[in-house]
């Protein structure tokens, strides 16, 4: 059984502290760097919000949430994190997805063992709404795995460690029920039983497939077969894709044997579909083509955006600060830590906010307005961090 | 004999002033093991106020338990029944010299009006002539100043024992047990619950004997009662009664044995001569009682006469008989006939106290009474009614039955109410809006109206749709991918929206830079007290306090004064279920609530939000007044079940004021029950749109467009005068709202209804270029493929029944292992609604999605069901039937698991 893991540590070439970033904060980060090399006026709000005035269509605001471009509408990322909707979905347009069922976590056990016993081991569980590839543990042999597996999902949420969701998610599914730190009830588990296969992960910016990763049988990291894909592949992606003629992005997760030879050949199922592009499997592939894949979403919004040259020089004003006077030394520290130049001071201290001027790589900078936001930097979270080019 | 005090004089005669009756589910647990009900039954509380010739008032109590099949009531037919009745009784006096016999007139009026048939051949609705009867009684012994049972004609002086409780215990290790704990001196019967099989059944009884014999020095005095779930045959009872009779002259089987129900009514005097024929053979002597079932006055008219000289056991439940005095009455004649005669009285499941103890009084006078049912299946925290007075309390000194009822047990739970009086009540202000389709919306829930209207609108503009659960659903024109809506979640408005408006702080800060007004305030991290309580000293008392990302307005709390209350609510935040969360603290702007609501550029809809309350009418108590509100919410489709509750947050807001639940708030006084303005939380919706002044809808645009992508948005705002300029008052945006529920424009209290689930479908036809209608159709005519676990549920005829009661024709069939189809033709409304509940289905379904498509194919007359030919077994998977559509609160619905998974601010 593969036990649930937190969100991936994914190591930059940064220094600390901005030598981690968590996986489910990458895409957001690529972006953001991406914004800034093409030299738009950033602001950064809770949750990933990443906003560049004048830089979308007809001089509107473009904005993204967690590197999801905001022409995603909330119901449809909210029909594809429902996995039993996301399930029906394809299956009525003929896509193959896993064969499952859903249970209830507080009273439905004894059936889901009913299940993965008939079904035949071994088998896989995740939650029934959840963001795709979180919290799901596969292998799952035999009954006294599968009893450890479904006991993890009793526990609400967030109060799990390994959980983590977007910011315009759910949330109240997600909560526990009063108290007791357990699941609510309504909350539900899926269980589906594993074919034989190995992965391979797409994403398609557009329509367009702009990478493709595999994983071998055995293998623990992930190669770069964009080159070597089937046609037939590409195809079940833009077919996935056309789906969701809202999402700028769609990454999905299929269980192929061989993803150079023709699909109608071999047994193939849509494991995972998401509107994020989860380019932290990219990144560890390769940085520089998940760099080059952030600026092709941004451009997909902006068309104008070029590339700047590192270093940048930009003004900055972080507001929402609960101790502002606190908060400076620990972050002109960070920023030497992390090779920035930094200049600040302290700007209206009843409203709390941190003015000045910052100078170094992009990435780095980037890194440091998203981690003071999602409140890792400093001692309290900031609520609007600006930057904007000299 | 009377045990009451004597009294110095007794008032001639008392009269009605007030009638009231509350219809409310019974709090039962339903999933206790050995229960099969599903849904809990009805009772109706009857409340008769009357004052007396020397000016006392006194408060009458009664209950009826209406059973379908036993007690001749059907919801419709004893509601109008009750409802005439108690508007007859205000004015009415009763003669205190005969009360006895005035009330008995009284219901014998009642009875005629009641009416007869063929199943009921003495009179219908008796459980609800019972109630009054109940009340009259009550009344009249209160204002007698004696107990209820010394009006009866008390026979004893102290209680009847109440009937043993069953021995549930089965293998041989167990009733050992039982036995051993049982007392060796306890001369009360074992009672044993038999299933109608008799091999097994003389198995069990051969096997409680055999450990009863064991563990008693005799069985010799003591009683065996053995009651019969489900009827034997005769010839098989016979044989039992042969076994029985065998055993005792072996030794094991007790003197005394009572059979309830073994075989069919007609069966009884039958069964009993050929026990009395048996026993006489014994020489150790055996009584064999046969007790038929309860049944009505006729069944029991018809009972008593067959068995004349025979019956030697009766069982009357005073609901089925008619009343009180009836059963009186009935227990009489029987006992003229059978002088040594036994009789058990017994109440349905569900009783409150009231009934509980109504027949514990008639035990009391009731000649030949041997014991007496009690009902342990109520929920104990129930309490509908307590004691009168502290000091009257013992049975001798009680006034009636010494009750009086409370109104907090029934705030949540009245499903109905009548309410007649002889004052003038003058209504205060406008009615509330009544809603054509409140009748279909009822059974999905008020949760489900939210996903619902957005359909229901995608399937009158020609759209076909495929819906998930109660929330989720998706639109096709055929050409277009499916479009998907959950709740108000629609496509047109972006993440970024969603998760801008989600963060308080980030709200605010994005709105400063719009010059939209907002509160001075700022979030803290959570635990951070000294920083926060800091900061209110600075910005100025009063402040608010909520979580930074709350929902539908729990945990906020407005107007706090002080340091020192800012301090505790702070801890009490701590400890909540949000822990120790981000907390918000900002200055307290005075003003009313609005929920405006934005599509684009245009303020679409616009209410004011006032807070959960009652005004007084100086007739009826707070308690009453909330009960009538709730009646008067139930008319709106959104907010019918989202009632006025006397919770925490009620009794802190009475706290506040001079009044209790009891008291009497004078004519036209306001009296504010929730802190909050939340419509969920009880309170009230005005729509205001044509009043709005235009500087507020600018404001409001503007805040709007100030959150990209945010294409819908309900903006909260504070405004002492919706009518005047923005500049001119206090004035404040507290929130934004990216998935404001849409029923609250769309079925306000009060005002002008706005349909904006049209508008939004109509914007997501535009938006994704749709082929749909150019109008809105009237009427709808679709097919409905459901899949999922739909089959031996009990589905089709559930469907059908709720089909059939909204008034649609077409039908419901099976079309494989999990698949049912099904065709439904009718007024928009109706059909829509159906669709809801097809995806939830009865308890036991499990509904995966179901799919729906405009057909042109002319649908039959009326609803029918062509594959049912076993009705009963679809029943049998039903449990108790219930009637859709009276009463019905989407309770009986399932619902599948993921439907309730964010916040949906009201």
């Amino acid at each position: 059984m593969k036990p649930p893991r937190p969100p991936a540590r994914i190591g930059t070439a940064l220094p600390a502290p901005a030598d981690v970033i968590s996986a489910d904060l990458l895409d957001g980060w690529l972006l953001h760097t991406a914004a800034l090399r093409s030299g738009a006026a950033c602001s950064l709000l809770p949750g990933q919000v990443l906003m560049l005035p004048g830089r979308g269509s007809g001089g509107a605001e473009a904005s993204f949430a967690h590197g999801v471009a905001n022409t995603a509408g909330v119901s449809t990322v909210t029909a594809l994190e429902d996995r039993r909707i996301r399930r029906e979905l394809l299956k009525s347009y003929e896509i193959p997805a896993p064969e499952s069922a859903a249970f209830s976590v507080r009273r439905g056990y004894e059936a889901a063992l009913a299940y993965a016993e008939s079904a035949g081991w071994p088998v896989r569980l995740k939650p029934v709404v959840g963001e795709a590839g979180i919290e799901v543990i596969s292998d799952v042999r035999g009954p006294e795995e599968f009893a450890a597996a479904f006991e993890y999902f009793q526990t609400a949420p967030t109060r799990r460690s390994n959980f983590t969701s977007s910011s315009y998610s759910f949330t109240q599914i997600f909560m526990p029920r009063g108290r007791t730190g357990l699941a609510k009830p309504g909350y539900e588990v899926m269980v589906e039983p594993q074919i034989p296969g190995t992965k391979l992960r797409m994403l398609t910016v557009d329509g367009e497939v702009v990478s493709a990763l595999h994983r071998g049988g055995g293998e623990t990291r992930y190669t770069d077969v964009l080159a070597e894909i089937d046609s037939s592949v590409v195809d079940l992606a833009r077919r996935v894709a056309g789906l969701f003629p809202d999402l700028l992005c769609v990454s999905l997760e299929v269980l192929v044997a061989n993803p150079a030879q023709p699909l109608d050949a071999q047994q193939h199922q849509v494991l995972e579909v998401s509107e994020r592009p989860w380019l932290h499997v990219q990144y560890q592939v390769s940085a520089q083509t998940a760099e080059r894949i952030a600026g092709r979403i941004l451009r997909a919004v902006d068309s104008t955006a070029g590339e700047a040259t590192h270093p940048i020089d930009v003004d900055f004003h972080w507001e929402g600060l609960a101790d502002a006077e606190h908060e400076l030394p620990v972050l002109q520290r960070a920023a030497a830590a992390a090779q920035v130049h930094c200049s600040a001071e302290i700007g209206d201290d009843l409203g709390g906010s941190l003015r000045g001027r910052l100078r170094g790589s992009a990435d780095a900078i980037a890194l440091l307005t998203e981690l003071a936001v999602a409140g890792r930097l400093l001692e309290d979270p900031v609520m609007w961090a600006e930057t904007t080019p000299r | 004999m009377r045990l009451s005090l004597p009294q110095l004089r007794r008032p001639q005669w008392l009269r009605v002033q007030h009638a009231e009756a509350i219809a409310y589910r019974v709090p039962m647990n339903l999933s206790a093991e050995h229960t099969r009900r599903t849904v809990a039954p009805l009772n109706y509380v009857i409340s008769l106020t009357a004052v007396t010739a020397d000016g006392r008032e006194v408060t009458g109590l009664g209950e009826a338990q209406p059973r379908v099949g036993q007690t001749g009531d059907r919801h419709d037919r004893s509601w109008a029944l009750l409802d005439g009745a108690l508007k007859d009784l205000v004015g009415w006096s009763l003669d205190l010299a005969d009360p006895l016999a005035s009330i008995r007139r009284r219901t014998e009026v009642l009875e005629s009006a009641a009416g007869a048939d063929e199943l009921d051949v003495a009179f219908r609705c008796r459980a609800t002539v019972m109630g009054i009867e109940t009340a009259l009684l009550d009344c009249a012994a209160k204002a007698s100043g004696v107990t209820l049972a010394d009006l009866l004609g008390r026979r004893r002086i102290s209680g009847v024992p109440p009937a043993p409780a069953a021995l549930r215990e089965a293998d041989p290790e167990a009733l050992e047990s039982y036995f051993g704990r049982r007392a060796k001196r306890q001369r009360g019967p074992v009672r044993v619950i038999c299933d109608g099989d008799a091999p097994s059944d003389l198995l069990k009884l051969e096997e409680v004997l055999y450990a009863w014999g064991r563990e008693s020095a005799r069985t010799g005095g003591q009683t065996l009662w053995v009651s019969f779930r489900r009827q034997l045959q005769a010839d098989e009872a016979r044989g039992v009664i042969d076994a029985l009779a065998k055993w005792r002259s072996e030794g094991l089987a007790p003197g005394r044995i009572i059979l309830q129900n073994p075989v069919v009514r007609e069966e009884t005097v039958a069964l009993q001569r050929y026990a009395d024929d048996a026993t006489a053979e014994v020489l150790t002597g055996l009584d064999i009682r046969i007790m038929a079932r309860q049944s009505g006055p006729h069944g029991t008219a018809e009972l008593l006469q067959q068995g004349a000289g025979v019956l030697r056991t009766l069982h009357l439940r005073p609901g089925q008989a008619g009343g009180l005095l009836r059963s009186l009455e009935q227990a009489e004649q029987f006992l003229a006939q059978n002088p040594a005669g036994h009789i058990l009285i017994s109440q349905f499941p569900g009783a409150s106290k009231i009934t509980r103890m109504a027949h514990r009084d008639l035990a009391v006078a009731m000649p030949g009474v041997q014991h007496l049912t009690g009902a342990a299946d109520v929920e104990r925290r129930f309490l509908l009614s307590s004691r009168e007075s502290r000091l009257r309390r013992s049975p001798a000194l009680r006034l009636g039955m010494g009750l009086r009822l409370r109104y907090e047990a029934l705030v949540a739970r009245a499903q109905a109410r009548i309410f007649h009086s002889s004052s003038e009540i003058a209504a205060s202000g406008p009615s509330a809006n009544e809603y054509s389709d409140v009748n279909y919306i009822a059974p999905i829930g008020s949760y489900a109206v939210r996903g619902h209207i957005l359909e229901r609108e995608a399937l009158a503009y020609g759209l076909n749709t495929v819906r998930y659960n109660k929330s989720a659903f998706a639109a096709t024109d055929g050409a277009h991918p499916l479009v998907h809506f959950r709740a108000s979640r629609w496509p047109l408005s972006g993440v970024v929206a969603s998760s801008v408006a989600r963060n308080k702080e980030a709200t605010r800060l994005l709105l400063q830079r719009h010059d939209c007004p907002v509160p001075q305030g700022r979030t803290f991290p959570g635990g951070a007290h000294e920083k926060a309580l800091t900061y209110a000293d600075r910005i100025g008392y009063p402040v608010v306090l909520k979580p930074a990302e709350g929902t539908m307005g729990t945990g906020v709390t407005p107007n706090i004064q002080t340091r020192s209350e800012l301090s505790a609510l702070l801890r009490q935040l701590d400890s909540g279920t949000h822990g120790s969360q981000p907390f918000i603290v900002e200055k307290h702007v005075r003003g009313n609530d609005y929920r405006i609501m934005v599509i684009g550029d245009e303020v679409f809809a616009a209410v004011e939000r006032i807070p959960a309350s009652v005004v007084g009418d100086g007739v009826q108590t707070i308690g009453q007044l909330m009960i009538q509100k709730n009646m008067e919410r139930q008319r709106n489709s959104h907010l019918g079940q989202l009632r006025v509750k006397f919770n925490a947050s009620a009794k802190y807001m009475l706290s506040k004021t001079p009044y209790s639940i009891t008291s009497v708030p004078p004519a036209g006084e306001r009296v504010t029950l929730a802190p909050t303005n939340n419509l969920t939380q009880g309170g009230d919706s005005v729509e205001i749109l044509e009043d709005l002044h235009p500087s507020i809808k600018e404001a409001s645009v503007r805040a709007t467009r100030a959150v990209p992508g945010m294409r819908y948005c309900g903006v909260d705002f504070l405004l002492e005068d919706h009518t005047k300029p923005l500049e001119e008052q206090d004035a404040a945006i507290v929130e934004l709202n990216a998935m404001a529920a849409l029923p609250v424009a769309e079925y306000p209290m009060y005002g002008t209804p706005r349909r904006i689930s049209e508008r939004f479908m109509r914007e997501t036809i535009q938006s994704y270029g749709l082929t749909a209608r150019h109008q809105r159709a009237e009427r709808l005519n679709l097919s409905l493929q459901v899949v999922g676990r739909v089959r031996d549920v009990g589905y089709r005829r559930w469907l059908a029944r709720h089909a059939t009661s909204f008034g649609l024709s077409g039908w419901v069939r099976a079309a494989g292992e999990n698949e049912i189809h099904v065709q439904a033709s009718g007024p928009t409304e109706a059909v829509s609604a159906l669709v809801v509940l097809a995806v939830l289905g009865p308890p036991k379904a499990i509904p995966e999605f179901v799919r729906t498509e405009h057909i042109t194919q002319a649908p039959p007359d009326g609803f029918l069901t062509p594959d049912l030919e076993d009705l009963e077994a679809e029943d049998e998977a039903l449990g108790d039937s219930t009637e859709p559509g009276m009463f019905d609160d989407g309770a009986d619905a399932g619902a599948s698991g993921t439907d309730v998974l964010e916040e949906d601010t009201a």
